[in-house]
């Protein structure tokens, strides 16, 4: 098999992880800001989601 | 550099996803074990003097516990649980192992980083573990216990990823100075022989557990163990002689043998 044709498939630890890790810091996040005393309203939830999503993400197309 | 080596991080290097970020990744690793660690600490009132002491008791089930996970899981292929212990197998011996060695156990540029440092959901796997026995003692109306517990599990976690960073990192001329860590670079360097890594040395912190369990290459005590630095002195005269001698810089290289019995290249 050729190296360009060579076919690099993400690992499944990565799809669980992302998971996990999405999950774990959209709750870490929001004990952090519950920590700074932000109020509890859909600034802070979404606030919270986008930071453990994209963390998520990131570690699913980073492949780790 | 073993060619076998150098053709093996070639291939590593080239599979490691276009999006991958080394200092995104460590980045990623501490903000979440500072940020656990923070939300711990804040928990804790006003501790009493016995309350610290599960703070030393963590510190010794940490090294044990490091010392047993990279023995029996790490090195050792277990199969079912979904290959759970397999993958753990793979990722360590099958490909950090082959990565880095005694020849050449540093890394070279960032992107390196993701053979050395595990990846995020380790950390927060560690912290669900660490979770029952937080809340186990706070339900025990010892909550200023459960939170030293966990923030002192926490800092344990991101201690060992300094710490095996700093025995990957290329340039030692700082570390070198540093007790405890140039100890374990070269405890660390040493297990990464061939022939040694399925039984030595498998701290990754402080070498206690293998002095404790022998399994270490020094021949010394536990404090000559913790402060031992870069100094080859008492490692084991065994343990010398197969250090760089045994393990074949060539590996790995396919030799020829003409008609006349010599070996060509």
């Amino acid at each position: 098999m050729g190296e360009a044709s060579r076919k690099i498939k993400r690992s499944r630890a990565s799809l669980t992880g992302g998971f996990v890790v999405g999950f774990a810091v959209t709750g870490l996040a929001w004990w952090v800001t519950d920590e700074l005393n932000w109020p509890e309203d859909v600034l802070r939830l979404t606030a919270c989601l986008v930071i453990g999503v994209v963390m998520g993400l990131w570690v699913r197309v980073a492949d780790l | 550099m073993p060619r076998r080596q150098a053709a093996f991080r070639e291939d590593f290097r080239r599979r490691i996803a276009r999006y991958y970020v080394g200092p995104l990744h460590v980045a990623m690793i501490y903000a979440i074990g500072i940020a656990g660690f923070w939300c711990c600490v804040r928990q804790i009132v006003s501790p009493a003097w016995y309350e610290w002491l599960v703070v030393p008791v963590v510190i010794l089930f940490a090294n044990l516990f490091e010392w047993w996970i990279h023995r029996f899981v790490m090195h050792r292929p277990i199969k079912g649980f979904g290959n759970f212990f397999m993958a753990i197998y793979t990722r360590h011996t099958l490909a950090h192992h082959q990565f880095f060695t005694d020849h050449e156990p540093t890394i070279d540029n960032l992107r390196d980083f993701r053979i050395v440092f595990f990846p995020p959901y380790a950390l927060v796997t560690f912290m669900l573990v660490s979770l029952p026995p937080t809340i186990v003692l706070v339900w025990m109306k010892q909550p200023n216990m459960g939170w030293l517990l966990m923030a002192a599990n926490i800092f344990m976690y991101l201690n060992y990823e300094f710490f095996h960073f700093c025995c990957h990192v290329k340039n030692d001329r700082i570390i070198r100075h540093v007790p405890f860590i140039n100890t374990i670079r070269r405890h660390h360097i040493a297990h990464h022989n061939v022939q040694q890594m399925m039984e030595r040395n498998f701290n990754l912190t402080y070498p206690f557990a293998d002095w404790l369990f022998r399994t270490s290459d020094l021949d010394r005590g536990p404090l000559g163990h913790l402060f031992n630095g870069f100094s080859d002195k008492f490692v084991m005269p065994g343990r010398r002689k197969i250090i760089g001698q045994i393990d074949d810089p060539d590996a790995g290289v396919a030799h020829v043998t003409d008609a006349s019995g010599g070996a060509g290249s």
